[in-house]
């Protein structure tokens, strides 16, 4: 049964576009992401048919079988035949749990297609809507399907229509879901029609798995697969191998459905890929040509442990990747030479020679490169724009203090540290000035659990950790009074007001629409039409930083201004790291420069002088602004039995939470609501011991939302006496001297 | 009453109402970081102002916390005593104005600069002097192109440019000429040929120590200051305009060694 391919064999289908299939896929955690793998890599003949849902092999981590979740992608080429042909279908693992959702929305730029899984018991959940409107911004396009169906034989003693009934109830859920996020061109292309064979049911860890069509051909009926569980564990497995195999299931639909990287590309680059269509490059991607100029999108940056260098992975969107190729990273703006080229086998990496457009390809000698660079040839270094910056739709919310239980190994560490965040950009780390702590912030405590899992595992550091501690931002409310903020040898004057940002400004920020390194006129036209902006004051934007925070230069005809610009936004990212409330990072602010004085001589206007002058402005003008904190929310979609609505509720309302919507799902209440992050470390206990453990629920970044005024005062005292400053908040005058 | 005390170039050439300001003095700030000057420690300082508390001041004194300063001067004779002329750095001026402005009188004792001296040791015209400029480190961010930028431009317009070279001493920063000389170079490398041109043409002049007792100065091409050895900083370079008037041709060569054949 296994067809195990050789490496030249599947190259040789590689070149072949129309014979190749980029997919992932997603789901939320524990609905079967890994064991649905395995299946396929069965198939593949890459690991045994029998050990797949046991083996488990693409989360080679071991913290990962110990918690049973994936946590690093990994990424696979498959071998599939259909109606007599061969293909190739590269499938990209993405991780499945709610806290490294930046991963999978770095994954989406590789794949054209997404198998969506979704337990048949639990239904669609909070991740599943998350990563499914993922894919549809990316343009991914997804196939359902509706795993552990065996649940609903086995425990839950459904007969045929009851399991009809409920497939059709997770089925419309996610055709809403498609219609509601899909770009308008495919809100109807998309939806899953089951009838067409887009819909697959079945059991991951069973290994079985049909289609309507598959299921019409061969004569199977809902009845003949509750049969096989009636008599046990033979006939499943007879099911599984030779009836309703789930890797045959899947991959005829996704070679039926995904379509092939050439026609992807057409409609995708557009979206994924700001540069121009019509230069040559951009005609290259659109038509994957193999024999255009290179262009190698990079989507992850990883360490080999056994090797030490770093692993690039991504998807060569033209041209062919060679090894020996002189290379241009656009974003670091850095020569470099693809020493080795591979594809991915499971675990191991196959060296190859070369891989065309419209593949996968993991790349060694790009130690420079960082997850979402893109890689040229050499010869096109200016002639590329980059692949715009990836979005990460969540922000690290979580901080603990970290250092080794010996002292010794704190440059062991620190070392560690660097490589974890290169391998993991969601992961943040900064030193305490004042203390000399090390700080690492991440998007969840389970998040962070698993970084130190990993520096004990990879590095064998044992290290010691504060209580995680919520990472809050600072933002003001209204617009501030403008400053003169002087430089120390007050020969240098800069005129700031800062006013918060709009909503609207805030969200095409966040969603990487509007970027710092964007055609300034086209920014300036896209925040004049979507966010209210004036186009003049939009065409003059400096800076934006990774904190949703703007910088403005309205001034006109400053002398020297030039000279200082860039240490002027330096001094500008600087003072948005640490707010004047409680030095945690601002948000959403406008700084605007009105006017300047700069002193004739460089040594008169150095960082030194430039970056207090900026500072002390803004953080003046902030605090005549209604300045605040906001607090990370989480959204918690909880399924509970009737009976335990109350408890629930009263739970949530107890951890200052909101109800956002309540929905009935026949017996089972779907509540919605959103809880402070700070209020959540012991919410899971609460939850399980005021409903005697019968809800379940998950967990995601909701927003940031202003801490409750009479607790604010509280907090950022609270802060700052813990970061060792003096417990009252600055005023104006602290910043800016009447002197 | 504030002080501004130009302590000049070395101690030798310390003035009589320096001595004067010094000794009636209830506290003196020594500038340590602006500038430096043969013989002035905080010994000798001691020595010259015998009833006074004698105080290091660092950046922070003189910049962050002036407004103390200021306020001593209210009640008590404050001296800040500088290496060469008190009001050449920006820091003395911003401090003699926001004395004025609280009504807090302010002397001012001038000194042997050494701005002139340098322009002095070399023996070329005052009147041939552009604009001066300061040739600081880069930076992370930032790399000092308007000092090329304003050097060419004075070239131009056939006037020499006295270019100062970055000073830091509580950083332990401290440009020396050979450093200096060839980071204009590179500068004006990547800049472009119309930059590096003039540069390569003009004649470079280092000069160290200006008003020590072992001062030196070295006029020539790149090649020629880079491969002369100097003594420690201070240093300062001029970068001249190579159509040179007869006595200023003379002098650089009687002073500096320049040699008109290598043009």
């Amino acid at each position: 049964m296994p067809r195990v391919k050789k490496v030249e064999d599947i190259l040789k289908i590689m070149k072949n576009i129309e014979q190749v299939r980029n997919i992932g896929i997603v789901a939320h955690v524990d609905h079967g992401k890994t064991t649905t793998t395995d299946s396929l890599l069965a198939a593949a003949g890459i690991i045994s048919y029998k050990v797949a849902g046991e083996a488990l092999a693409m989360d080679y981590l071991a913290v990962e079988q110990q918690r049973g979740i994936t946590v690093k992608s990994a990424n696979i080429s498959l071998y599939h035949e259909y109606q007599g042909k061969p293909y190739v279908i590269n499938l990209v693992d993405t991780p499945g749990h709610v806290d490294f959702s930046g991963k999978v929305t770095r994954s989406l730029r590789m794949i054209d297609g997404a198998i969506v899984v979704v337990d048949a018991v639990e239904g669609v959940m909070p991740q599943t809507e998350t990563v499914l409107r993922q894919c549809l911004e990316e343009r991914v396009r997804p196939l359902l399907f509706i795993n552990k169906v065996d649940r609903l034989i086995k425990e839950l003693k459904y007969t045929p229509q009851q399991i009809q009934q409920r497939i059709v109830e997770i089925t419309k859920e996610v055709n809403e879901l498609i219609y509601m996020y899909a770009d308008q061109e495919f809100k109807k292309k998309w939806l899953i029609d089951p009838k067409a064979g887009m819909l697959i049911i079945g059991s991951a860890r069973d290994k079985w798995g049909i289609s309507i069509p598959m299921a019409q051909k061969k004569g199977i009926k809902f009845g003949d697969i509750i049969e096989a569980y009636r008599r046990g564990k033979e006939a499943v497995e007879e099911l599984a191998s030779k009836v309703a195999p789930l890797h045959e299931a899947l991959l005829d639909a996704v070679v039926k459905f995904i379509p092939n990287p050439r026609d992807a590309q057409k409609y995708r680059i557009p979206k994924i890929w700001k540069g121009d269509i019509n230069s040559d490059i951009g005609k290259a991607m659109m038509e994957c040509d193999p024999n255009g100029p290179l262009a190698f999108a990079i989507a992850d940056m990883r360490l080999d442990p056994r090797i030490r260098k770093l692993v690039a992975t991504g998807r060569v969107f033209s041209g062919t990747l060679r090894a020996g190729m002189d290379l241009w990273l656009v974003n670091a703006g850095k020569k470099a030479k693809a020493l080795q080229v591979s594809i991915y086998m499971g675990p191991d990496r196959e060296v190859v020679d070369e891989i065309p457009a419209g593949n996968i390809a993991a790349v060694l000698g790009l130690e420079e490169a960082r997850a979402g660079e893109t890689a040229v040839e050499a010869v096109y270094k200016d002639k590329m724009a980059p692949f715009e910056r990836l979005r990460y739709v969540s922000e690290p919310v979580v901080t603990v203090a970290i250092e080794p239980k010996n002292p010794r190994d704190l440059p062991k560490l620190i070392e560690a540290l660097r490589k974890l965040t290169i391998e993991d950009p969601n992961l943040v780390v900064k030193i305490n000035q004042e203390t000399g702590e090390y700080l690492l912030s991440g998007m969840g405590p389970l998040h962070i659990e698993i970084a130190l899992w990993w520096l004990k595992e990879t590095y064998g550091l044992e290290v010691k950790t504060s209580p995680p501690l919520v990472v809050y931002r600072e933002t003001v409310r209204s617009k501030g009074q403008m400053f003169e903020g002087k430089s120390p040898n007050k020969h240098n004057k800069l005129y700031i007001s800062v006013e918060p940002l709009n909503e609207e400004t805030i969200k095409l920020i966040q969603e990487g629409v509007v970027t710092e390194d964007m055609d300034p006129a086209q920014r300036a036209r896209i925040l004049r039409d979507q966010a209210g902006w004036e186009y003049d004051e939009a065409k003059r934007i400096w800076a934006i930083d990774e904190n949703v925070n703007v910088f403005v230069d309205m001034t006109t005809g400053v002398q020297h201004l030039r000279e200082v610009k860039d240490t002027i936004i330096q001094g500008f990212r600087l003072a948005m790291k640490e707010g004047p409330l409680a030095k945690e990072p601002v948000r959403g602010l406008k700084v605007v420069l009105h006017d300047a004085i700069i002193h004739e001589d460089p040594a008169h206007r150095g960082p030194a002088q430039i970056f207090p002058a900026v500072r002390n402005a803004i953080f003046a003008s902030m605090l005549t602004a209604k300045p605040t904190l906001l607090e990370p929310l989480q959204k918690l979609d909880i399924r509970v039995p009737q009976e335990y609505v109350s408890a629930v509720i009263a739970v949530v309302t107890k951890k200052r939470g909101r109800i956002v919507d309540m929905r009935e799902h026949g017996m089972i209440m779907r509540i919605i609501a959103e809880v402070p992050v700070a209020e959540s470390f012991d919410l899971a206990a609460e939850l399980r011991s005021a409903t005697s453990g019968r809800a379940f629920w998950g967990v995601e970044f909701s927003r940031w939302a202003p801490v409750p005024d009479n607790m604010l005062l509280d907090l950022i005292k609270k802060i700052r006496e813990r970061k060792g400053l003096p417990p009252e908040i600055p005023k104006p005058e602290d910043f800016v001297p009447p002197y | 009453m504030l002080y501004l005390v130009g302590f000049g170039p070395s101690a030798r050439f310390l003035s009589i109402a320096a001595l004067q300001a010094l000794a009636c003095a209830d506290k003196v700030y020594v500038d340590t970081y602006t500038s430096f000057a043969e013989g002035l420690d905080l010994k000798l300082v001691k020595l010259l102002a015998p009833r006074a508390e004698v105080v290091k001041a660092s950046r922070k004194h003189l910049e962050d916390l002036s407004h103390k300063i200021v306020d001593e001067a209210k009640h008590a004779n404050i001296v800040v005593l500088v290496a060469g002329d008190p009001l050449t750095a920006t820091t003395h001026n911003a401090l003699r104005l926001e004395a004025l402005k609280q009504g807090v009188k302010v002397e001012v004792i001038p000194a042997v600069s050494g701005l002139q001296l340098v322009i002095a040791v070399t023996g070329l015209s005052w009147y041939r002097f552009g604009r001066p400029i300061t040739l600081v480190f880069p930076e992370e961010h930032y790399k000092p192109y308007s000092t090329v930028e304003v050097v060419v431009d004075n070239l131009e317009r056939g006037l020499h440019t006295l270019v100062l070279l970055d000073f830091r001493v509580d950083q332990g920063k401290i440009m020396d000429v050979k450093t200096g000389a060839k980071l204009l170079f590179e500068l004006a490398e990547e800049m472009g040929e119309s930059f590096s041109k003039r540069l390569r043409e003009a004649v470079m002049v280092g000069v160290a120590r200006a008003g020590f007792s072992d001062q030196k100065c070295v006029a020539g091409r790149l090649e020629d200051i880079l491969a002369s050895e100097f003594p420690p900083p201070p240093h300062t370079l001029i970068v001249a305009h190579p159509r040179l008037h007869p006595v200023e041709e003379d002098l650089l060569k009687h002073l500096c060694g320049f040699k008109k054949s290598n043009y």
